[in-house]
């Protein structure tokens, strides 16, 4: 008893942010969907257009934040439904950094393609 | 009153008349009751969503229930889950079909136990208090955990398909193995515990109202499993602890009277992987509680408590 546990142990960290990337990603959905759907249809969106917008520092690091909250949200929430139906052992491991990798894959081809319309690269 | 009564008589019969007055009728003592602050808000509005929720699904209506009269020849059909391993004929699940007289006030249990003296002997399911306190007869009654003694047969539809309960490997006809739960139930160390002697001479530990008010709901659970059989994670996830261990955890882990070493050490257990972070908020445990314990409440304060112990901003 007693003894000092580490801060943030895994399980809590990982629910914390799941739920404050939660709340951050219906606040930028709703700003994706109001300005690329409803505003503007999505038959009018150009490339033209999407590179201007990417060329504003504050858009350029919404859109950042919006892809790594978001994969972040979307691969632990499947790591996690699949540890509530017994994913255990050997298969745990090699899920978890599968998931792990395709998501930092998805992170890093993300910000390729944002530099690219920001017109850098 | 006559006038040659004796004074004594008297005295007698205004204490009575008095008696009278000060015991209300039942009617009254239930509106009375209903008025009371004893029960606080939100217990009363999640019964009165429960009340309105099993009307939806499988109570009949008023006039439906009003309308058949009880008499001696009417009878409920029960269907009752057989399953024996050790009998060649019952080897393979199935159901039997059971014509238990009818009468007010019959339970399900009720009607099992008629059932079985009275049909089949070999009919087997846990039974003790029959006041839903034991917590032995949880089934899975009309596609719902419930206790057997706590649910009345003219509350529901028939046939009455009387199941054990699921997620739980089957021994016998409605007997299934709780060890699984037990185990779970004594992980999280279901007892009181302190490193600090009590204060002051006596022996005794003095709780605040105010504390026990807060634990009062979890303290009611009667190991009955039905919230453990209901849940969907603990389905898939046989290391989850489950809404009743965790609600036992609860328990001990908001008394104040506990040291702060000994809930330090509680935390350590229920925010493991399968500890709280596995409960996806699904409700099941609270609709299914026959004690109606909060579970799902319960468990995600626990949850903001082992967010807010880890915490650190530097």
């Amino acid at each position: 008893m007693a003894e000092r546990y580490s801060s943030f142990a895994p399980g809590g960290t990982s629910w914390l942010l799941q739920r404050v990337t939660a709340a951050f990603l219906i606040v930028v959905l709703a700003f994706h969907f109001f300005l690329l759907h409803f505003v503007n249809h999505a038959a009018d969106i150009t490339f033209a257009g999407s590179a201007a917008r990417m060329a504003e520092w504050g858009y350029y690091a919404t859109m950042i934040l919006f892809l790594v909250t978001a994969t972040f949200h979307g691969v632990n929430g499947v790591y996690n439904a699949l540890i509530n139906q017994g994913l255990d052992g050997t298969t745990k491991t090699v899920v978890k950094w599968g998931l792990i990798v395709a998501g930092l894959l998805l992170i890093a081809q993300g910000i390729r393609l944002a530099n690219v319309l920001a017109g850098g690269a | 009153m006559s006038s040659d009564a004796s004074e004594p008589a008297d005295a007698a019969a205004a204490e009575a008349a008095a008696a009278e007055e000060t015991s209300p009728e039942p009617a009254e003592e239930e509106a009375a009751a209903d008025e009371g602050p004893a029960v606080p808000e939100p217990q009363q509005r999640r019964l009165a969503e429960k009340r309105a929720r099993s009307g939806a699904d499988a109570v009949l209506d008023d006039a439906e229930r009003a309308a058949p009269a009880v008499e001696d020849d009417q009878t409920v059909h029960l269907r009752v889950y057989r399953y024996d391993p050790e009998v060649e004929d019952k080897q393979e699940p199935r159901y039997d079909d059971f014509h238990v007289p009818a009468k007010d006030g019959l339970s399900v249990l009720d009607a099992l136990i008629w059932a079985r003296d009275h049909y089949d002997s070999t009919l087997t399911f846990r039974h003790s208090c029959r006041q839903a306190v034991c917590g032995s007869d949880a089934f899975f009654i009309n596609g719902r955990q419930r206790l057997g003694c706590q649910t009345q047969v003219g509350d529901l539809e028939e046939p009455i398909r009387i199941e054990p309960l699921p997620h739980s490997s089957v021994e016998k006809d409605l007997v299934v193995d709780m060890e699984h739960f037990y185990d779970q139930m004594d992980a999280v160390e279901p007892y009181f515990q302190s490193s600090e002697d009590p204060p002051g001479e006596l022996e005794e530990r003095k709780q605040s109202p105010e504390n026990r008010e807060k634990v009062k709901l979890s303290t009611r659970c009667i190991w009955c499993s039905a919230c453990m059989s209901s849940c969907n994670i603990a389905a898939g996830d046989n290391q989850y602890l489950g809404p009743a261990a965790i609600n036992m955890a609860y328990r001990f882990a908001m008394d104040e009277r506990e040291s702060d070493d000994a809930t330090e050490h509680r935390f350590t257990t229920i925010e493991q992987e399968h500890g709280v972070w596995r409960c996806q908020t699904q409700f099941s445990c609270t609709e299914v509680c026959p004690k109606d314990i909060p579970l799902t409440e319960h468990i995600q304060e626990l949850k903001r408590e082992a967010v807010k112990k880890n915490l650190k901003f530097w």
